[in-house]
C-alpha cells in the first residue's frame, strides 16, 4: 500500500489511465514491486534486451513497463551458407579461402544492398543464390545420378 | 615463366581481358556482369584463384567492409597477366581460346 512505486489514483498517475484501482481489489493481494532484467526473443528471431523493467504484481495481472535499449537486428548480422563447415572439411584452406569466402562475402554484399532498399524478398534470394553457385557442380552428379537410376528401374531400360 | 602449363586458358583470358578494360580493380561480380554471360557466377572464382596461383592477377583483401561480413575482395591484373594477354592477342590464340 505505501510502496512509492505503485500508481495511485488518489494522487492522480496517469500512467495507466484504465486501471481500475481500490483499496479492496488489493486487500488480499498485497502489492509489491520488483525490480528484474530480463530478455525476450522476438518472434522473428530478435533479441531485445530490457534493461531494468517494473514488474508489478496485483490481482493475478501482471503489468511489465519495458524499455527497449538496444536491438541487434538481423541486418547486422552477416549471413553464412549453410554447408560451409562441410566445404572447409573438404577444401585445402587456400581454395576455402579463394573460391568459398568469395561467394559468402558476394552474399553479404547483395544481402546487406537488398535490406538497404528494404527488400527482403531480394535478400533471402541474394542467399539461396548464394548457395546455388557455391555448391560444387560435381556434387550435382550425386542427385543426378539418383534419378537416372531411379528412372531406370521405373522404366525398365 | 610462361610455359604450357601455366599459360592461361580461353576463360582465364576472357577474365582477364575484362581486368585490362576496368583499369582498376573489381569485384567478382562486377566481372560477371561485364562478362555479359560468358562467365558464370559459379566458375568466376575458380578462374580467377587459378589466375591469382598462375602469377597473372594481384588480389587485394581490404580489412573492412561497407557491409556486414567479410569484405569483397578485388581483383587487377598485373603486369604478367598483360604481357600473357598481349602475347595471346599477338598469336591470335585469344580469338580461338575465347571462342571455345
Amino acid at each position: 500500500m505505501s510502496d512509492p512505486t505503485l500508481p495511485s489514483p488518489r494522487t492522480g498517475n496517469t500512467q495507466w489511465p484504465d486501471w481500475n484501482w481500490s483499496e479492496q481489489d488489493l486487500s488480499g493481494y498485497p502489492p509489491y514491486s520488483q525490480r528484474v532484467g530480463s530478455a525476450v526473443r522476438a518472434p522473428h528471431g530478435e533479441s531485445l534486451i530490457l534493461d531494468d523493467p517494473d514488474v508489478l504484481f496485483t490481482d493475478g495481472t501482471i503489468i511489465v513497463q519495458v524499455e527497449v535499449k538496444h536491438s541487434i537486428g538481423p541486418q547486422a548480422m552477416p549471413a553464412n551458407i549453410l554447408w560451409s563447415p562441410i566445404a572447409r572439411m573438404l577444401m585445402s584452406p587456400t581454395r576455402y579461402r579463394t573460391e568459398w569466402l568469395s561467394h559468402v562475402s558476394d552474399m553479404n554484399y547483395e544481402r546487406h544492398e537488398c535490406l538497404k532498399r528494404r527488400d527482403i524478398r531480394g535478400a533471402r534470394w541474394a542467399v539461396l543464390r548464394a548457395h546455388y553457385y557455391s555448391l560444387p557442380r560435381s556434387l550435382l552428379l550425386i542427385p543426378v545420378g539418383f534419378l537416372l537410376h531411379q528412372l531406370r528401374h521405373w522404366l525398365g531400360f | 615463366m610462361l610455359n604450357g602449363k601455366s599459360w592461361p586458358s580461353g576463360k582465364e583470358l576472357e577474365v582477364l581481358r575484362l581486368l585490362q578494360s576496368a583499369g582498376s580493380g573489381m569485384y567478382g561480380l562486377e566481372l560477371v556482369e561485364k562478362s555479359h554471360g560468358a562467365i558464370g557466377r559459379a566458375s568466376i572464382y575458380v578462374y580467377l584463384s587459378r589466375l591469382e596461383e598462375k602469377g597473372f592477377v594481384t588480389v587485394k583483401r581490404p580489412v573492412t567492409a561497407d557491409h556486414p561480413g567479410m569484405p569483397r575482395p578485388i581483383y587487377r591484373i598485373n603486369g604478367l597477366g598483360e604481357r600473357a594477354l598481349a602475347a595471346a592477342e599477338d598469336i591470335g590464340l585469344f580469338g580461338a581460346r575465347a571462342r571455345s
